[in-house]
């Protein structure tokens, strides 16, 4: 008899479980992200290559990756929907001029939290998700990798340069660091977070407005620092940050705002009720009820509830995970959010 | 949350320009930094780059062997098109790393010669490269001590050590 064909994985079910966030042990401050480009030297970069040169590219790259991971899974270009397309951009949370080459694609295994996108700006952009503090051992582990890729494909190097980008931004480590951390306590009791020269404050889509109480804190430098050093200066602040948040809660959970308390009621309210929601609307409303749950105003099993849904309320998410036509994206969002609700309630 | 990304279309810092411009009836937004190239060439547009710098951009020649990318493309964009721009072109990158800020203050003032680069290196340039990255590490080391930054010369100390044990497995 012959075995049942195994069901194609798409990419939009696997990009739904690749969400290291849901399990992260800290509401404030649940993500670290490392970024490291690379490019095949001997090769033209990814923005003005030829069709054959970046099929070539992807083939080495694919084929390192895989014998890396072989428990992954590769989606070329070709075969990504603009929908799956968008839905890429939203969970990497990556600038919407961002786009793929034809000739490139996503490796993703889950196995071991890697993703790899080939021929997004440079040849490789390998995504690296922390959602404990481990610096040392992220590092060690990024450091591998680049260097078993290495022992098959030389990389773009130059000794005044250090690593070779397509922007000019990430010459030297071509390594990004990404402290995210969500400070609805420190937002609301006005708190300020001091200026610091080796790192960049600034909102998801790197707005200077740190909107929905989000806040980024990357490296400024990629040349003329080491990755120890690019993690160390991220790392530094970041805690900095992370800690002004713990004060600031501890500061609301021993004298709570009565402002604060009816608001986080209104926007249960709104958010119970609603038929339809905006983006920032369902944000701003996962923020309060996050720092509510931190706080012991809401009744919740989990941990955190603004990363649950700081990605599945986006545009493409939900376009992707509820294909019911008759609904707009708001009505979806609403309805999104209302299922949402439903283990948490209210205790003031 | 902005749906809308604020960052400069180019290097990705904070766009606090947002540019619009008309071309056959569509308009295009772009955000750039204040200190972008393309900001700058879009604002001078009836007067082009090359009226202002004219020894940039009158050697054609000079363009990239290999992807043919011109010196007026590189210093608008500042974007290589493959490895060899960056030989190509170093004296142009050389400055902008310093006047757009993509290097340490330490960094600002130091001997081009040396490099810029002292994170990891391929294992292959380790050898060949041996003299000058410790050249390079030390002028850092130096420079960290003068300016007191004390943290970073420690680390740099540790990646000295590390390299004089170990050459092949880069610096760390």
């Amino acid at each position: 008899m012959q075995a049942p064909n195994k069901p194609p994985v798409t990419l939009t079910a696997v990009l739904k479980e690749f969400s290291p966030w849901v399990n992260c042990l800290n509401p404030s401050y649940p993500l670290n992200r490392y970024t490291l480009h690379r490019n095949i030297a001997g090769f033209t970069f990814s923005e003005k290559i030829s069709k054959a040169e970046a099929v070539d590219v992807c083939k080495k790259l694919v084929t390192a990756l895989f014998s890396l991971f072989p428990t992954g899974e590769f989606f070329p270009s070709k075969d990504i929907t603009d929908q799956e397309h968008h839905l890429i951009l939203e969970h990497l949370y990556l600038a919407g001029r961002d786009a793929i080459h034809p000739e490139g694609g996503i490796f993703i295994d889950l196995k071991n939290n890697i993703l790899a996108i080939i021929h997004l700006e440079d040849h490789l952009s390998l995504f690296f998700h922390e959602t404990t503090r481990g610096s040392d051992e992220i590092l060690q582990k990024i450091t591998y990798i680049d260097e078993q890729l290495q022992k098959t494909i030389p990389f773009a190097y130059s000794e005044l340069f250090g690593y070779l980008t397509t922007s000019a931004v990430y010459l030297g480590t071509g390594l990004c660091k990404e402290a995210i951390i969500h400070a609805p306590a420190l937002n609301l009791l006005g708190g300020s977070i001091s200026e610091d020269s080796k790192v960049l404050i600034h909102g998801l889509h790197a707005e200077k407005e740190t909107l929905n109480n989000l806040i980024i804190i990357t490296n400024k430098y990629c040349l003329g620092v080491s990755e120890k050093n690019i993690i160390n200066q991220v790392d530094e602040v970041a805690d900095k940050v992370f800690q002004a948040e713990l004060d600031a809660k501890k500061t609301l959970l021993e004298d709570p705002e009565k402002k604060f308390i009816n608001d986080l009621s209104k926007k249960f309210g709104a958010a119970l009720f609603s038929k339809e929601l905006q983006l920032h609307e369902a944000l701003s409303i996962a923020s309060a009820i996050d720092l509510g749950i931190s706080l012991d105003f809401v009744e919740s099993k989990r941990k955190t509830f603004y990363f649950d849904l700081f990605f599945d309320v986006r545009r493409a998410h939900l376009e992707s995970y509820n294909p019911d036509r008759s609904l707009s994206v708001n009505q979806k969002r609403a309805q999104f959010f209302k299922e949402k609700l439903n283990d948490i309630k209210l205790t003031t | 949350m902005a749906d809308k990304p604020m960052e400069c279309n180019k290097c990705k810092r904070d766009g606090c320009v947002n540019y619009k411009e008309m071309k056959d009836g569509v308009v295009q937004s772009f955000f750039m930094c204040k200190s972008c190239p393309l900001l700058k060439a879009k604002l001078h547009e009836a007067e082009p780059l090359h009226v202002h710098n004219p020894s940039i951009f009158q050697d054609e020649t000079s363009n990239c062997p290999i992807c043919g990318q011109s010196k007026e493309e590189f210093t608008i964009t500042l974007t290589l098109g493959c490895d060899t721009c960056a030989e190509t072109f170093k004296d142009i990158l050389s400055e902008e790393v310093r006047s757009l800020d993509l290097i340490p203050q330490n960094l600002q003032n130091k001997d081009l010669g040396a490099g810029f680069h002292f994170g990891n290196i391929p294992k292959a340039h380790a050898f060949q490269g041996f003299s000058k990255t410790m050249e390079t590490l030390h002028l850092a080391l130096n420079e960290a001590v003068q300016s007191e930054h004390f943290e970073e010369a420690a680390d740099i100390r540790d990646q000295i050590q590390k390299y004089l044990e170990n050459p092949n497995a880069g610096t760390k």
